[in-house]
């Protein structure tokens, strides 16, 4: 991956707080249970308006708390993969404290943008 | 419930199963851990994907059926024609044909070929839009003046049954006369010479009174005929 993508996804990752996440998912629940609501009504009563409502913006909102799932748990999968890799650069940084050429790689001046 | 088909039982059963997950989330507010993950996966993914997909279906047959045209009041009289048992217009005697039968609207008026659903649901859309912009508060009999179809009816709809091929069809002396001309378009099925109006109690007093009496739709079948022939219920004889 390169660098600078790298640091833009890590910049995006930060931007979104762990109760903001949950936040997120509660809002996606409840615009999906509107639109599952809208689906209800227009099995039960097949008329145009109820129909062509459930077709479409109760589609559109199922997309949207979908999409909005998929986001987080991106976020989370990331976040969580960022996190082992400093532990894991941490822990070779650890064993090998006298090669400072390791200390150059790309992760490392990752952190050190992200700290910038 | 109007219509209880297998899918609407599924759809339902699944978009209940979803909306107990969500509700569990949002009453519970578990940490974001695995089960979680899978519990949100299954109740704003899988489950509801499903219901969506099971109510397309659905919607999608409710948009064929007469009940939902004639949901709109201009329409309703001409739904409520196709019902009647004692009338002999051309929508109403393709009602009582099972393969039509409560589809009748839809049967009739769908464009046919490869884009021919597509087209027909866009022509759908325009006229709930219509109906919506314009008709909505009209009275019903402004509504007979105003309404019409965009372009004349075609035939190739009648022909997608009727072929104009077979010998019954071509004894009939007027199909011989007109066959090219049927075929072609230039003369309409639904003419007031040929089968009549497809609609008679919508079409307008200023082009009944400008029509020959012979020409004007067929009259009704008696009250007494409609009894013994069992068409008291508006089904297929």
């Amino acid at each position: 991956m390169k660098r600078s993508l790298r640091r833009k996804l890590a910049a995006n990752v930060r931007v979104i707080a762990p109760e903001r996440a949950m936040s997120i998912l509660r809002v996606a629940s409840v615009l999906a249970i509107v639109a599952l609501g809208m689906m209800m009504w227009s099995l039960v009563d097949p008329m145009p308006a109820p129909v062509l409502l459930a077709l479409s913006f109760g589609q559109l909102l199922g997309t949207i708390s979908f999409m909005a799932f998929l986001v987080i748990i991106g976020w989370d999968r990331y976040r969580q993969w960022r996190a082992r890799k400093q532990r894991e650069n941490m822990a070779r940084r650890a064993s090998q404290p006298d090669d400072e050429d390791a200390a150059e790689d790309e992760d490392d001046e990752e952190a050190a943008d992200e700290q910038a | 419930m109007h219509h209880t088909s297998p899918l609407t039982v599924i759809a339902a059963l699944l978009a209940i199963i979803s909306v107990v997950l969500l509700v569990r989330f949002l009453v519970m507010r578990p940490a974001l851990d695995r089960n979680t993950k899978i519990s949100l996966l299954l109740g704003l993914g899988v489950f509801p994907i499903a219901a969506a997909a099971t109510t397309n279906v659905e919607g999608y047959q409710a948009t064929q059926k007469r009940q939902f045209c004639g949901s709109c009041h201009v329409m309703t009289p001409i739904a409520q024609d196709s019902e009647d048992a004692k009338s002999a217009g051309l929508a109403a005697r393709h009602a009582r044909n099972a393969f039509t039968g409560a589809n009748n609207c839809y049967v009739c008026h769908a464009d046919y070929g490869m884009f021919g659903t597509v087209l027909t649901k866009m022509g759908g859309m325009r006229h709930v839009w219509l109906y919506y912009t314009e008709f909505r508060s009209m009275p019903m009999e402004e509504a007979k003046e105003k309404i019409h179809l965009v372009k004349p009816y075609p035939n190739a709809n009648c022909m997608q049954c009727h072929s104009t091929e077979n010998p019954g069809w071509l004894a009939e002396p007027e199909h011989r006369a007109s066959l090219e001309a049927t075929r072609s378009g230039t003369v309409s099925c639904a003419s007031p010479g040929c089968h009549g109006f497809a609609h008679p109690n919508m079409v307008p007093e200023k082009d009944r009174g400008h029509t020959p009496a012979q020409l004007l739709p067929r009259p009704r079948i008696d009250a007494g005929a409609a009894q013994s022939l069992g068409l008291v219920d508006g089904g297929t004889p």
